[in-house]
């Protein structure tokens, strides 16, 4: 599903490349799942982002389901990804101005779905996470393991390949933290794709494979 | 797979689909509610700057709507003439000869037909109910006026109402005022007065309905033409029908309408042709060395652009219109310009909801047409709210400038204009921050790595500065109004208007025979009242314009030209009574009676007849078909104000002068004064209406659209001022907000506040200097143009425009060191735990 191949970032530091992540080469089968750990300003996250799309890398190829991504425009990616990929972050990011059910309904909005569609798929959702009773509060009515259901929920609802997720549980106590972990769990043996960054062995160990990080390169030693 | 194009095609997301625009509006709705303050300071500037828009197109919309209402004044033309003496303007005038039309018509093809008018003020009575006025706005008209300039007869043949002498026109509430409800028609009015000096009788012929108050007309009764030329043949003993064939009587008012499709430049391309045919190739003209010019004006223009001597009313200032016209864009541009300055500069608060909705699938085109919504909504509020305040504002505004506009409309082509221009300037006004707010980038602001922005602070540091120089030219602008009309005010007018009753006189309605013998025991008893000081008789008096003129010749001079001077009869007491200075000679007295044939001029003819010096001028002779020697020269004086040069005067000696009589008084209790005079006057002139004002009064009227002008000039300066403000308030909140770690760290690193407030205010102003750069040539030049419309005019001081700036600055120090001070007043342990 996803190949990576030599694979590096940089940034200029008063001339000087800085490297960020350094000759990448990863190959992520569909439902696997899969966890990124690594020292803090190891890469990580740099390398969600190019996963994601949301970044470019400086340097080689990535291809995504047999497609080659990069030299793809802006636009290109943002069709390709709005269409297999869901994003999680560790702080939620849920828009302050929308109810849950809002916030949930808006990738559907940016993928042109019809209303009464929408309307279905969004009750589908709230029904399966036992959120209903709160689809209109807005997000800062509700408590950070709910806020993160949501963003879990808004992810899954355009019934993405694969789920991104930077860090979901770091902003969760323990037992929010093993909740959505379960999920996640559930989720990949119902065939999504899951890359999750984290700091937590415990997680980690959701996963099927865990890749460790380290100034940039993947330690292979580990 | 590889290979594959994404599933939809990308030119789907060109457009907005219909759910998105729902979507996009509710959140902006939200987000309006949410900002309150924000969306407050945003509505308020929006509406304020748009309703100054609204009512100013209001205004000029009616200014430029007069005669419009006539089918035909796309093709009327009035006639007007320049005249020249040995090379130089003389004199402008609006009225010309009643000759001019007829041969107009005569040798021109597009010339379809033409009417004339001439002022027949008359004292007008019914003598069956002796009601009796002094009725000046009517006219001695031909018969083909009623049809040409659109007069509506509701009783009466238009086919002959006019066409024999005897017959007069009413409007309905004249006929009103003089026959009640009785039926008009065929009745009989007497009229005094006029051209023909006798007693005429009238038969009302017709009632016609008055024209809408936007015409450069105002018709209160119309006296059929031949009647003035049975008055010349009868009472001037005339024999070369004056009324048609006079190439020098300029009172009337030619109007030409032209033929379907003919194009009124190319007529007015023929007329120095025609004039030198049949004027300026002439004997007298070429003798005298006069050259006259011939104009067109079309009709719809007359009100704004028509303002030369003998205007049948009062017209409007076209360029006044014009500035307004452009301080409306201006103002509504400032309250643009905030909006953008405020969007691209809340672009941080926005900024991670920018980078969720990318990562969630929004690509730039839907967070643009977002962004545009939000515009469009936050303008579609004010603009609600400004018709609202417009509709209310519009009678006081009115009144504020002077308009007879009435309620608030706008017709069709300016309500279209100004919806073109919002729609322009909410779209323009919301293009720019909805491009930078829409070019973040996701992980950069998600990632919290996001602080501040450069993005967008070019153009808004430019905005300000614009916005600031218009602030600047508005507020020097009405300072130098103010000044000119102070100047206008203050200046030595070279007379006294003080103290000063003047009376309407019985003009001719008294014979000559028996005048002296009723004016003398009038102003005996008027002057054994306590209070009354002098009584004077004239033929005009200060403040009015003169239309009394003669070509004038230098007996033994060695130009043989004429010369025109503005002609004013007086009796001995006037040069006393108005305190006007002799600079040589004496004034007249009746201690010679040679002096009926005396005459004073003042100063600015003296040049014009080659006299070296005042004194050079006595006892030289000046001939006009009369022939009057010199005995005085009066020194300069404004007769008509400030914003007309000095004519050159020639003052004859006419002791039954009965036009005006100026009473000065010295009573405190004017009430009783009047009483006392009114008495005096219904026992001698009994047969006379007691029509009367004070001069100062009506000599300040000249100055009041002046007074307008500059008061209006000032509300819209403070309003312009007042938006820029909000616009620099809501900036410079969110300039603190960005820096708040910033001033932080500087305190705890011990910044004082007054450094803090500094370093914060700064960059503001700076932008307010550079402001002041571009606006001060600016303003200079614009008012530097608009004085010159000034015979007299204050010059331009530099420190008009210091103050300009110093205002401009405070106000915007005072708006920016405020939030300044506040930030660095606020706890910096505060301010750093946030982050």
């Amino acid at each position: 599903m996803i190949d990576l191949k030599r694979i590096s970032k940089w940034v200029n530091v008063g001339g000087k490349p800085n490297f960020i992540l350094k000759d990448i080469n990863l190959d992520i089968k569909e439902g696997e799942f899969v966890s990124i750990m690594g020292p803090s300003g190891s890469g990580k996250s740099s390398l969600l982002n190019i996963i994601g799309m949301l970044d470019d890398s400086s340097e080689g190829e990535y291809f995504f389901l047999g497609q080659g991504v990069h030299g793809l425009k802006e636009k290109q990616r943002s069709q390709l990804y709005k269409q297999y990929i869901g994003f999680v972050f560790q702080a939620y990011h849920l828009i302050d101005e929308l109810t849950v059910y809002e916030n949930i309904e808006t990738p559907l909005i940016y993928q042109n779905i019809k209303g009464s569609e929408r309307q279905a798929m969004v009750a589908d959702i709230l029904d399966r996470f036992q959120i209903v009773g709160k689809k209109d509060l807005f997000p800062t009515q509700l408590s950070g393991g709910q806020q993160q259901l949501v963003g879990i929920a808004r992810a899954l609802i355009g019934k993405p390949k694969l789920l991104l997720a930077d860090e979901p549980t770091g902003n969760l106590n323990s037992r929010q933290g093993e909740e959505i972990m379960d999920l996640f769990k559930q989720l990949n043996n119902e065939g999504v794709t899951i890359i999750q960054v984290t700091h937590s062995e415990k997680n980690a160990a959701y996963g099927s494979r865990i890749i460790n990080l380290l100034d940039g390169r993947i330690d292979n030693f580990n | 797979m590889r290979g594959r194009r994404p599933r939809n095609s990308p030119a789907v997301y060109e457009s907005t689909p219909p759910h998105m625009f729902k979507n996009h509006l509710k959140l902006a709705w939200r987000g309006l509610l949410k900002r309150k303050g924000y969306s407050a300071l945003n509505i308020f500037g929006l509406t304020i700057g748009i309703t100054c828009c609204l009512l100013i197109f209001n205004y000029v919309a009616y200014e430029r709507s007069y005669d419009t209402f006539q089918p035909n004044s796309g093709r009327i033309v009035r006639l007007r003439m320049d005249s020249y003496q040995e090379g130089k303007l003389a004199w402008k005038s609006a009225t010309v000869y009643p000759a001019i039309a007829p041969a107009m018509k005569k040798e021109f093809p597009e010339v379809e037909k033409f009417c004339r008018l001439i002022d027949a003020n008359l004292l007008l009575t019914n003598p069956e109910k002796t009601v009796k006025f002094n009725e000046l706005k009517g006219y001695y008209a031909d018969p083909s006026a009623l049809d040409m300039l659109d007069i509506h007869l509701t009783k009466g043949n238009p086919a002959t109402a006019l066409d024999g002498p005897g017959k007069i026109l009413l409007s309905e509430s004249m006929a009103k005022k003089y026959f009640g409800n009785e039926d008009p028609m065929g009745k009989r009015l007497t009229g005094q007065g006029g051209f023909g000096g006798g007693l005429e009788t009238y038969e009302v012929t017709g009632v016609f309905k008055e024209y809408p108050a936007n015409s450069h007309l105002i018709l209160h009764h119309l006296v059929s033409y031949s009647t003035l030329g049975k008055i010349t043949r009868e009472q001037w003993h005339d024999s070369t029908n004056l009324t048609e064939t006079s190439w020098g009587w300029y009172d009337y008012y030619d109007y030409v309408q032209l033929r379907r499709g003919a194009d009124w430049k190319a007529l007015q391309a023929k007329l120095p042709a025609f004039a030198d045919r049949h004027m300026n190739n002439e004997q007298w003209h070429k003798k005298n060395n006069v050259r006259s010019e011939l104009y067109l004006i079309p009709m719809p223009d007359i009100h704004l652009w028509s303002n030369y001597n003998q205007e049948a009313e009062v017209n409007g200032n076209g360029k006044a219109v014009g500035f307004l016209f452009l301080i409306a864009f201006l103002i509504i541009a400032i309250a643009w310009i905030n909006y953008t300055n405020l969007a691209t500069a809340r672009s941080l608060e926005r900024a991670k909801e920018v980078g969720l909705r990318k990562v969630l699938g929004a690509i730039r085109i839907d967070l643009i047409s977002q962004f545009l919504i939000e515009s469009f909504l936050l303008n579609t509020l004010a603009l609600a709210l400004a018709i609202l305040l417009s509709i209310l504002l519009a009678p006081s505004f009115a009144t504020l400038i002077g308009s007879d506009a009435g309620p608030f409309s706008l017709p069709a082509p300016y309500a279209l204009g100004f919806a073109g221009i919002f729609l322009l300037g909410s779209f323009l006004s919301g293009l720019y921050p909805a491009f930078i707010l829409s070019g973040y980038h996701p992980i950069t602001v998600l990632k919290g790595l996001f602080r501040n922005t450069t993005r967008g602070q070019v153009l808004r540091k430019g905005l300000i500065i614009g916005q600031f120089a218009v602030s600047v030219i508005l507020i020097t602008g009405t300072i130098l109004v103010y000044q000119q009309v102070q100047y206008m005010r203050r200046q030595q007018l070279g007379f006294n208007i003080d103290q000063t009753l003047v009376l309407d006189g019985p003009g001719s309605s008294q014979q000559d025979s028996t005048y002296k013998t009723i004016f003398q025991p009038f102003t005996t008893g008027l002057l054994q009242q306590t209070g009354i000081k002098s009584i004077t008789a004239s033929s005009n008096v200060m403040g009015q314009e003169i239309y009394w003129t003669n070509s004038v010749n230098r007996v033994g001079a060695s130009t043989k030209s004429a010369i025109t001077l503005y002609i004013l009869g007086i009796d001995y007491n006037f040069i006393p009574d108005y305190n006007l200075h002799l600079v040589a000679g004496r004034n007249f007295s009746p201690d010679y009676p040679t002096d009926k044939q005396a005459i004073l001029i003042n100063e600015t003819a003296l040049p014009l007849f080659g006299f070296k010096n005042a004194a050079d001028a006595l006892n030289g002779k000046l001939v006009w078909g009369d022939t009057g020697h010199i005995i005085g020269v009066v020194a300069d004086y404004h007769h008509q104000g400030l914003q007309k040069a000095i004519n050159p005067l020639l003052i004859r000696c006419i002791p039954d002068m009965r036009n005006y009589y100026s009473i000065k008084f010295t009573s405190t209790d004017v009430h009783q004064t009047i009483t006392a005079i009114k008495k005096a006057w219904d026992r001698y002139f009994p047969n006379d209406p007691f029509n009367y004002f004070f001069l100062d009064e009506s000599f300040n009227q000249q100055y009041k659209s002046d007074t307008r002008f500059g008061a209006t000039f000032g509300i819209f300066a403070t309003l312009a001022i007042i938006i820029a403000c909000f616009g620099l308030l809501g900036l410079s909140a969110y300039n603190v907000l960005q820096r708040t770690k910033e001033i932080g760290i500087r305190k705890v690193l011990g910044a004082t506040e007054q450094s803090l407030v500094f370093l914060l205010s700064k960059e503001f102003l700076y932008l307010v200097l550079i402001s002041l750069v571009i606006a001060i040539p600016l303003a200079w030049w614009v008012m530097h143009s608009w004085l010159q419309d000034y015979a007299y005019r204050i010059s331009i001081q530099w420190w008009v425009f210091a103050l300009g700036g110093l205002l401009a600055l405070a106000i915007a120090l005072t708006t920016v060191g405020i939030q300044a001070l506040r930030a660095s007043l606020a706890n910096p342990a505060k301010s750093l735990r946030t982050e």
